[in-house]
């Protein structure tokens, strides 16, 4: 894999923002970060991304509906949610709405590089 | 005729003296009666020479009358009897409502307070799983990027990952407890739950476990992930009271990871003050253990038993509190989580031990309507 492939990590918890940035840039992956849904929604008209890592709880408007956002600007979009929440309806509703996968923090960090490496073989694959 | 007429005034006079004599025995004799009835013997009657003149008709009414008395005071005191014990129950029946109250009252504080506990495990749990993330996300990084670490550095990355993973499972046991979800019941085999806790526990060398499954035990209607968690907290208790250095285990502060049973060693833990290991036994309950269950039907019970430190009597109350431990690690929310998983399926928990000789926890389940024959 070349790991060209750029991936927005929206989250509004710095720390996270910047430590999985570094893994994953460590990884090869071209990385941006968006600090709430609206920032992502601005980065996401700018330009494609690969995959989104989108955190589900976030102000002011959440992972779900930065989701449909996203979607409506880039439908083709690859995004798998995170969530510090297990029993969180939004989780459910993300998934209905159709979000590739949903990852839980805190991150099992070789198992989130698995699905975003399937996740983007898969995507190519499509192409 | 001189001398007739004093033999008839002397008969005379003797007769009217007798006569005399005797209606003042038979006064005295109802005056005596009147005495013993003031004095409350109410089983006193006049007997002395009751005949058919004025004074026999007012022996006869004395003793009507006291009978009547005797009669009234009988029956008034029944009366009493009876109101006594109607008075008495109505005492029992108000303790017994008022207790009732009280425990209902004492049940409902309690879940108010495990609500707000839950509550507040929960939000604690969430807010740290973001810090936590990103300590873990920064000790991968620093695994990755330094291949060959100076010894220290590396030291000091496997103990960051090994109290971020501590870390986990303590939020992990709060999200549990703050979650407790109603059980997603289908029919299971006990056994085959047992064997699964058993295979996710990490049993050390100097525990040895034993199982006695009864091979006809019927499945029963029930969450397997939530009486996985049950036997998974029971089974970790158990091995802690048999190893730890520390007072009678009381809740999961750590949950388990894969291993097996093995044979107990001789030397673990020998004049430290730990306990030297011991054996797990775990059993379905027969009718040759527990009558009353097989009677029922309507139960499977699994009895855990340890030979570990048992746990003081004035503990057995408070163990499964939310909270409580006596643990030097652990939060004190496993046993709680037990209680709560085990009561949510309708079936209850009960504990035995002795102090310095072991413990035995006891899961009773009910069977559930469809409940039929493990495969």
């Amino acid at each position: 894999m070349t790991n060209q492939t750029s991936i927005l990590i929206v989250d509004d918890n710095a720390s996270l923002r910047q430590t999985l940035s570094l893994i994953l840039e460590h990884k090869g992956y071209a990385v941006a970060t968006a600090q709430d849904g609206l920032q992502a929604v601005e980065r996401v008209k700018e330009k494609p991304f690969g995959l989104t890592l989108l955190d589900i709880k976030m102000t002011p408007i959440h992972g779900v509906e930065t989701y449909r956002r996203i979607k409506k600007i880039r439908p083709e979009a690859v995004v798998i949610m995170m969530t510090a929440y297990t029993v969180e309806d939004l989780v459910q509703e993300a998934l209905q709405a159709g979000a590739h996968g949903v990852v839980y923090k805190p991150l099992d960090i070789k198992k989130v590089i698995e699905l975003i490496e399937k996740m983007v073989r898969e995507d190519r694959e499509k192409r | 005729m001189l001398g007739s007429i004093f033999s008839l005034v002397g008969t005379s006079l003797i007769i009217i003296l007798s006569f005399k004599l005797t209606i003042l025995s038979r006064i005295t004799d109802i005056a005596g009666v009147l005495g013993r009835v003031k004095a409350g013997d109410l089983t006193a009657r006049t007997s002395r020479g009751i005949s058919e003149d004025e004074i026999g008709d007012l022996q006869l009414g004395v003793n009507t009358m006291v009978s009547a008395l005797e009669q009234r005071i009988e029956e008034r005191k029944a009366a009493e009897e009876t109101l006594k014990e109607y008075s008495e129950r109505l005492e029992d029946m108000v303790k017994e409502r008022t207790q009732e109250l009280q425990d209902a009252q004492q049940e409902l504080v309690r879940k108010e307070e495990l609500a707000t506990l839950g509550q507040l495990a929960g939000g604690v749990a969430h807010e740290l799983r973001n810090p936590l993330g990103a300590v873990k996300n920064a000790a991968y990084f620093l695994n990755m990027v330094l291949e060959e670490p100076d010894p220290d550095v590396k030291t000091a990355l496997e103990i960051m990952d090994k109290e971020i993973g501590t870390s986990e499972k303590i939020i992990s046991s709060l999200l549990d407890f703050a979650h407790s979800k109603p059980p997603f019941q289908r029919q299971v085999d006990v056994k085959h739950l047992v064997h699964e806790a058993l295979s996710r526990a990490a049993v050390p060398d100097n525990v040895a476990v034993t199982t006695q499954l009864d091979e006809a035990l019927p499945t029963i209607l029930a969450d397997p992930d939530q009486l996985g968690q049950v036997f998974d907290n029971i089974i970790l208790n158990a091995i802690q009271a048999m190893t730890l250095p520390s007072p009678p285990s009381t809740s999961s502060g750590r949950p388990p990871s894969t291993s097996s049973g093995r044979p107990p060693s001789t030397s673990s833990g020998r004049g430290t003050g730990t306990p030297e290991g011991g054996q797990l036994n775990i059993q379905t309950l027969t009718s040759s253990v527990e009558p009353s269950l097989v009677s029922s039907s309507k139960w499977v019970a699994v009895s855990f038993s340890d030979t570990g430190v048992g746990i003081p009597p004035e503990n057995l109350d408070k163990l499964f509190e939310p909270l409580f431990t006596t643990k030097a690690k652990g939060i004190g929310l496993g046993l709680a989580l037990v209680k709560g998983l085990v009561e949510g399926h309708g079936g209850r928990i009960e504990i035995k031990s002795v102090q310095g000789q072991g413990s035995t926890f006891t899961v009773k389940l009910p069977k559930g309507a469809t409940g039929g024959k493990a495969a």
